[in-house]
């Protein structure tokens, strides 16, 4: 299926884009950041994922613009929005 | 009972007087107010510039160091001949010049473990314009022990977040984010337009709250992205279990 990914914050930095269209195989949440990290590299993924593999609690996550719960991520469908958004603090 | 306006300031406040439920009462209410601004670089220094510009009666302006070159493409409040020299001299000496109505407290340094219960019991209402996620959370800290509100404005590079804290009610900064953000770094990529538009947001957030008109983004987040014009408001959650704000 197809996915729209938007990256906010330093994310957009490491992956050089704003947003992308892509074609991921599972619907879960966790495989496509997975999947996203080992695309990009590791100051993407750290951003994301802590040493264990979990995800950060400061990572905010969007799915067709309303933000999930991170112990309840929704199965994706095709032609999901899937946003993901870091803390910032430039002054 | 908020303070009377003299002759003078009705003239000189005017124009937004004439804002839609604002008015006299909401002008007196912004005299009697006290808010605290720190820092005051890109962003404090448009936040400080607009509430003394609007007619707030009281700014502390915590914010430490000397001038540096690197920062004239953004804190508007400094100026060239003041490079190498201390960084809050020019911030006051500047709201000076721009309402001298205004009372203004400068601090020369930024928010720390020790400072922050005394700079924030000074004021009515906090702007977090911090480049520094250990003193943002300080400021979180403290106003949810003190239960005054707070803006919270931050940018990075072309984007924007700001949203309003009041303890108790909304979430506060660590249940938004309970971790320090490990990638951050103290350098970032920043156009004084980017974190001026969020330091104007924040701005009006807290005339709004200090003035008792129109719904702010308290228990919501305004994000912007200024390199694609998308603008969006993200609703925020408590955190039952917050080790901030969670008892309150
Ligand atoms: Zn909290």
């Amino acid at each position: 299926m197809t996915l729209t990914v938007n990256y906010l914050g330093q994310l957009r930095n490491f992956a050089g884009v704003e947003s992308e269209s892509r074609d991921v195989e599972s619907g879960d949440v966790m495989d496509v950041i997975r999947s996203l990290g080992d695309a990009y590299g590791e100051d993407f993924a750290r951003v994301l994922l802590a040493d264990d593999g979990s995800l950060r609690p400061s990572v905010m996550i969007l799915v067709n613009d309303n933000p999930v719960q991170k112990d309840a991520l929704p199965a994706l469908n095709d032609g999901d929005r899937l946003t993901l958004m870091t803390a910032i603090a430039g002054g | 009972m908020p303070p009377e306006l003299t002759s003078e300031e009705r003239a000189v406040y005017e124009w937004q007087m004439w804002s839609r439920g604002f008015g006299e009462e909401g002008q007196r209410r912004l005299k009697g107010a006290a808010a605290l601004v720190s820092r005051c670089g890109g962003l404090g220094g448009p936040v400080a510039q607009e509430l003394a510009a609007a007619g707030i009666g009281k700014l502390v302006i915590a914010h430490g160091g000397n001038l540096k070159p690197s920062d004239l493409n953004r804190q508007i409040l400094m100026t060239h001949d003041w490079i190498g020299k201390p960084r809050i001299e020019s911030i006051t000496r500047r709201l000076g010049e721009l309402n001298p109505r205004c009372e203004v407290t400068g601090v020369p340094e930024n928010v720390t473990e020790e400072n922050v219960e005394q700079l924030v019991e000074q004021v009515d209402i906090v702007f977090d314009c911090a480049p520094l996620f250990n003193e943002r959370f300080l400021m979180n800290q403290e106003c949810v022990r003190q239960g005054k509100p707070l803006v919270e404005c931050a940018m990075f590079d072309m984007e924007g977040q700001v949203t309003v804290i009041i303890p108790g009610q909304t979430p506060c900064l660590s249940c938004i984010y309970p971790e320090m953000p490990p990638a951050w770094k103290r350098q970032f990529p920043v156009f004084g337009a980017v974190s001026a538009t969020a330091g104007c947001i924040g701005v009006m957030e807290g005339i709004k709250i200090l003035s008792g008109i129109g719904p702010s983004l308290a228990g919501q987040m305004l994000y912007y992205d200024l390199r694609t014009m998308n603008m969006q408001k993200i609703p925020l959650q408590r955190r039952p279990d917050c080790a901030v704000c969670g008892g309150v």
